[in-house]
């Protein structure tokens, strides 16, 4: 069993400080949102900065890169949703209908739409093929920030501050809702999409049935009780990763819910983002200004 | 001189300036060299002016180090010998750094002629005192000036030389010497009165004369002495009528102090006025503080009389001061003495000219009781105040404006600081008695209810959907009574409190008819209001009816009501605003709140329980029933789960109320009478049979815009039927968004621009397709465009007209998105019309060929302002399952294909990428091209030439160009 677990590299995104990191489809990339309004994206494997996406009017918050890598959107603190052109580096699209801060964006499979989770309790969803300003269908159920999104091929999975998960099922027409109990953080659909994991901030994370809506699993150890703090699954679905509030990563075995490892980043900052390459024990994470890269050394 | 043709004269010309160079026929003319090429260059034909306009310097070579072939460095000689040669060479002042141009007068160190560091007096002063020091340190003697006299040579300059010899000491002014008077001795003695102490001053010195001088001894009142060193106080008459101490402006000051005036300033003409005079005006940076603009000016910081702030009494001039008590004012004086000043025993004189001013106009003669004091009248001054201000006698004394103050002055209402503020004695009484009436009302409606329930029980079912449609509207309006009234109630209150609901809590308490009077400029309308408002209070159904004039039309009546009822809703005060968005935890929600959400709250409590317990699953997990957009079902590839229903959205969960963000737009406000229909009232239910009020309308001119317009009919309402005049209420919002949907009347158009069979098709096609995206127009084109022959000239200029027509449109949609549909649907109606007049004038010609052109110019630019053509590549409505491959679909196709470029590009170092996608991406681009021959081969025939121009760009610029050739022929095959 072989998880990240040595750190390979450090990488310096000089760009204030890092709201998130994300690995694109492939894992060859990732992108970096800073607190200086641009989107980075990087070589992590080499530390190398490829370019640099200014058009965001305020901090970015979450970022995603489109399936063929030719987009990449983005949400942030100056309310839009902005969509670059990858190689340009120019802004295709700016979507401003929130009313504020957007906290997650997401593509749909296709990326052929946007779904962006904002502080003003909605998803919006955003036709990048259709020229209108406005949304194509506002997801206004929940009744606080909605702090995550994912999106799988026909359901759009949401997590808010009102300790709901909603889970939308656009081939069934449902809208499932389940009560954490504490504000969320964030909502993750395993692999094989049957199993849901919320992360709340009552420091536990939880493996949710999709279906029933029954825990499964719980993993705790971890601090997170202020921030709004990443969870994720490992390449094959067996480990469950948390940031924590206390400079660690903490790794969980998804069956056993037994800590397996903790990642020290030697800091007593939160690591606030994470993200699992998507076929390789790798793993990035997010601390402050800087993005650390882990490897497995088994 | 003009005259001069011959040759030979031409020697005795004198050529003054340049001359003109000489045209010649053959060479274009020279264009004149416009601001930006005309360049500052010094002597050596480099630019000037580096950065700021005179700032910076030309370092160099072109703002390089050295010369046109490099920095060279200086040599360095090492031999003994030559050392002394050199060391005039060395290079150690900063002047040797720099060239000619450093030194001139636009350089970093211009030189000028200036007095000689020697010869300035301060200079002289400060090189004595430097000497001083360094032979009192070198000798460590204590150096007496007189000492140092001796010592020190003086460099004495020959100005000062030649007036010594003439007698000048320095420290005494210049002129003939003076005997001095003895001054009066009577000052001199001290006063017996006056005591002494400690020590006596010494007496003054009989030898030291110029220090002081009013005392003179007696026995050398025969000597002369110097005149003082002092500048003579000019005792000028004042005869200008400029202020006191005024004086214009002093050339010599205002000039630099070192230049040096060799012509005294010519005087200036007392009757030319041009020219700069006076002091300049403004306060500089450095020259202290200037006013603080914004403070709070008021109008005791003002005086209302003339007079000095330190005269206590009521003098008035009229008698002397005490302190000039000896001087012995002459009776025709008028006024008061300044301090330090003195009458003059002379009377003033004017100059000719001022006398003559003065005799043309002479003083006016004063009034006998004149006082020379002005008072201002204090009616005047405060008849624009307040009432409450006018009594205020002592307005000298400084007041401190609150903003309270501020606010009654202007006439505002004051600002309550809590909800207990606001309330004023008589209103809280009537809020008791409000009270009462709702608690009333409430066990009425209970029992009512009841009954209701049992007789009629499919109102109840009827009754839902309608809530819902009102209740998000109401959301906000809803919870703010009960929480106010919350307030005063005791705790215990608080579970009955819950259930009070009814007509009254439908609507604002505290209308802000407290003190806001938003009719007030209509006295009969106003009072009307009031009445409203007290009615609304009351709890009363139809506040509206009981006060409508009887002289009032049925329109002008809805429409008060409306403007009532909005009024009613905008002017709450803040503090309700705010309880309305801030929801204690306690309180419990209206009935409004219905399905999933009214349980909800037990649910919530269950939730949350059944979360702390971690027993999720059934407890926690909840289903409703969700309806995606169809557009977004389309995106995600997924049929869409409720075909052909309108509701987006979970239908049945209402919106969250609590939320600031709900808040924020306003339009969606129905008026609380509306709402108050839905409160189960028996007796109301059977009577009412009223006309939809709903569909009046707000607006006589809407009627005229509106052709789907239904005059208001009075809709027969049964018993049961409760349900259905809230559908109604929705109904208009519904009837509106058909029409926007709803393509224009192609009747119309078909009636008047009918023109042949085969463009009769063609228009049918057209105007199906415009309901439908455009994206879905285009593919029907390119289909029509294989199918079609190429000889099928017409219609092919007939599609190009529809595009054209549709695309104006759309851009125009973008452009006046605001406007009210109607209005743009006429417009464009409009615009239809031209271009299809256009097309019927020139159809018949053979000016087709010309058209295309033109259309593909109008093409050009439109798509140019419009936007990237992925707009018009909407799907059908109708289409599921696996997606076609995006290069079906060029110009999204193109995105893509670009976008894995550049990511190709930027990963070509690394190997690790497939060339899966490579070849993929090249399979693509070998489709793409062959679609697009195909398209172009089918363009040929009507414009060879564009073709031509495309495929040179192809073969010019490969892969570069390639994109742009596809963007031309992207816009070729909406063609």
């Amino acid at each position: 069993m072989a998880w990240p677990n040595k750190r390979t590299q450090i990488i310096d995104c000089k760009q204030g400080a890092v709201r998130c990191v994300k690995f694109n489809v492939d894992g060859n990339y990732c992108l970096t949102c800073g607190s200086d309004k641009t989107v980075k994206l990087w070589n992590p494997h080499k530390n190398l900065l490829l370019k640099a996406y200014i058009g965001h009017g305020y901090e970015v918050l979450d970022a995603h890169s489109s399936g063929d890598n030719a987009h990449i959107c983005s949400g942030g603190m100056d309310k839009a949703v902005v969509l670059f052109d990858v190689s340009t580096g120019k802004t295709v699209r700016k979507f401003r209908d929130h009313a504020g801060t957007v906290n997650t964006v997401c593509f749909n499979e296709e990326s052929t739409v946007i779904l962006s989770g904002s502080i003003d309790c909605s998803v919006r969803a955003w036709d990048i093929r259709s020229k209108k300003h406005e949304p194509v269908q506002i997801l206004n159920e929940a009744k606080d920030s909605v702090t995550s999104v994912q999106v799988s091929d026909h359901e759009i999975l949401t997590g808010s501050a009102d300790s709901k998960v909603r889970r939308y099922d656009l081939r069934m027409g449902k809208m499932f809702s389940d009560y954490v109990g504490k504000p969320i953080s964030c909502v993750r659909f395993t692999r094989d999409g049957q199993c849901v994991l919320v992360s709340s901030t009552d420091t536990t994370v939880k493996l949710i049935d999709k279906d029933s809506g029954e825990m499964l699993n719980q993993y705790q150890g971890h601090k997170n009780v202020s921030y709004k703090i990443d969870c994720c699954l490992n390449h094959q679905d067996t480990q469950v990763l948390s940031g924590s509030e206390d400079g660690k990563v903490f790794i969980w075995d998804l069956v056993e819910a037994k800590l397996v490892d903790t990642l020290d980043h030697e800091t007593s900052r939160t690591i606030h983002s994470l993200s699992f390459h998507p076929s390789e024990p790798l793993l990035l994470t997010a601390c402050a200004d800087k993005v650390f890269v882990w490897e497995s050394n088994h | 001189m003009a005259t001069f043709s011959d040759d030979s004269d031409e020697n005795d010309f004198i050529v003054i300036g340049t001359a003109v160079p000489e045209l010649s026929d053959d060479q274009p003319l020279q264009k004149p060299t416009t601001v930006q090429d005309q360049t500052a260059t010094d002597k050596q034909g480099r630019r000037r002016f580096h950065g700021a306009f005179t700032g910076g310097f030309s370092a160099g070579y072109f703002n390089t180090v050295g010369s046109k072939e490099g920095f060279t460095p200086s040599t360095f000689i090492s031999s003994r010998q030559k050392k002394s040669e050199n060391a005039d060479k060395i290079l150690n002042t900063p002047e040797d750094f720099m060239d000619e141009e450093d030194l001139e007068e636009h350089g970093i160190a211009p030189r000028k002629f200036a007095t000689a560091v020697g010869y300035t007096s301060e200079e002289r002063k400060r090189k004595l005192q430097d000497d001083v020091k360094q032979i009192a340190s070198a000798s460590g003697l204590d150096m007496t000036p007189a000492l140092v006299d001796f010592i020190v040579p003086e460099q004495i300059p020959i100005g000062i030389q030649l007036l010594c010899k003439m007698g000048w000491r320095e420290g005494q002014g210049l002129g003939p010497r003076k005997r001095k008077k003895r001054k009066k001795q009577s000052s001199k003695p001290t006063n017996p009165s006056i005591k002494m102490y400690g020590c006596a001053l010494p007496p003054p010195s009989d030898d030291d004369q110029s220090d002081s001088d009013e005392f003179v001894p007696q026995n050398l009142e025969n000597i002369k002495f110097a005149p003082k060193d002092v500048c003579p106080i000019s005792l000028e008459v004042k005869n200008d009528v400029h202020g006191l101490g005024y004086h214009g402006i002093d050339s010599s000051l205002a000039l630099p102090r070192s230049h040096i005036h060799l012509f005294p300033p010519p005087l200036r003409s007392s009757g030319s006025r041009k020219g700069i005079q006076g002091l300049a005006f403004g306060v500089g940076v450095f020259e202290g503080e200037d006013e603080n603009i914004y403070a709070t000016d008021s109008l005791s910081n003002y005086h209302t009389t003339m007079r000095l702030d330190d005269e206590e009494d009521n003098t008035f001039g009229w008698t002397a001061p005490r302190q000039h008590g000896q001087q012995t004012l002459p009776v025709t004086y008028v006024g008061k003495l300044l301090e330090g000043f003195c009458l003059s025993s002379k009377p003033l004189q004017p100059r000719k000219a001022n006398f003559f001013f003065l005799q043309k106009y002479p003083p006016p003669t004063l009034p006998q009781n004149f006082k020379p004091q002005h008072w201002f009248r204090k009616k005047r001054v405060l008849s624009h105040l307040p009432d409450n201000l006018k009594n205020d006698d002592d307005l000298q004394a400084p007041k401190k404006l609150t903003a309270v103050d501020r606010g009654l002055l202007l006439g505002e209402t004051p600002i309550m600081k809590s909800v207990f503020d606001l309330v004023q004695k008589e209103d809280m009484n009537r809020i008791e008695a409000t009270k009462a009436a709702i608690a009333m009302s409430q066990t009425l409606k209970d029992k009512a209810k009841n009954e209701l329930s049992s007789r009629f029980q499919t109102v109840e079912t009827h009754d839902n959907p309608p809530a819902k449609v009102t209740s998000q509207v109401e959301a906000h309006v809803e919870t703010l009574p009960s929480t106010f009234l919350s307030k005063f109630k005791p705790a215990e209150s608080v579970a009955t409190e819950s259930e009070v609901k009814g007509p009254a809590s439908n609507v604002p308490l505290f209308q802000g008819g407290l003190n806001f009077q938003p009719f007030r400029k209509d006295p009969a309308k106003q009072e009307r209001y009031d009445k409203y408002l007290a009615l609304v209070k009351q709890g009363v159904k139809d506040p509206y009816a009981t006060i409508a004039s009887s002289h009032m039309t049925g329109w002008e009546k809805s429409r008060e009501k409306e403007e009532f009822a909005k009024a009613a809703k905008i002017f709450r005060p803040m503090s309700a605003m705010m309880s309305a968005r801030f929801v204690r935890g306690a309180m419990i929600d209206d009935e409004q709140m219905q399905g999933p959400s009214n349980s909800s709250r037990n649910e919530v409590n269950d939730q949350t329980k059944a979360a702390e317990m971690g027993m999720f699953g059934q407890l926690t997990h909840e289903v409703f029933e969700w309806h995606p957009h169809s557009l977004l079902c389309k995106r995600f590839n997924v049929p869409n789960p409720y075909p052909g229903s309108d509701v987006i959205g979970v239908p049945s969960i209402k919106r969250d109320k609590f939320s600031v963000f709900n808040f924020l737009n306003f339009n969606d406000y129905q008026p609380p009478d509306a709402i108050e229909e839905k409160v189960p009232e028996p007796e109301s239910v059977e009577k009412t049979l009223k006309p939809n009020r709903k569909t009046t309308m707000a607006s006589v001119f809407k009627v005229l815009d509106d052709p789907n317009f239904n005059a208001p009919t009075p809709t027969p309402v049964t018993g049961d039927s409760k349900g259905l005049t809230d559908i109604n209420m929705s109904e208009p919002e519904n009837s509106i968004e058909d029409e926007e949907s709803k393509p224009p009347d192609m009747d119309l158009f078909r009636a008047i621009f009918k023109n042949s069979d085969s463009e009769d098709s063609s228009d049918d096609d057209k105007d199906e397709s415009k309901k439908d995206s455009s994206g879905e127009d285009e593919r029907r084109e390119s289909k029509t465009l294989t199918e079609q022959n190429d000889s099928d000239l017409e219609i092919d200029t007939k599609d190009i007209q529809a595009q054209a027509v549709q695309s104006v449109e759309k851009l125009k949609e973008t452009y006046t998105n605001s406007a009210p549909e109607s209005g743009s649907k006429s417009l464009s109606w409009k615009r239809k019309k031209s271009r299809f007049s256009d097309l019927t004038e020139t159809n018949e010609n053979d000016k087709i060929d010309q058209i295309i052109a033109d259309v593909a110019e109008k093409e050009d630019a439109l798509s140019r302002l419009t936007a990237p053509r992925e707009i018009l590549h909407q799907e059908s409505d109708d289409e599921y399952g696996p997606k076609l491959p995006s290069f079906l679909d060029p110009p999204s196709s193109r995105l893509y294909t670009d976008g894995v470029e550049s990511m190709i590009e930027v990963k070509h170092s690394e190997e690790k990428q497939g060339d899966k996608k490579k070849d993929r991406h090249k399979h693509r681009k070998e489709k793409k091209k062959k679609s697009k021959h195909k398209k172009n081969k089918k363009h040929k025939k009507h414009k060879k030439s564009k073709l031509k121009k495309v495929k040179k760009s192809e073969t010019r610029s490969g892969d570069e160009a390639d994109t742009e050739s596809e963007s031309d022929d992207s816009s070729d095959s909406d063609i």
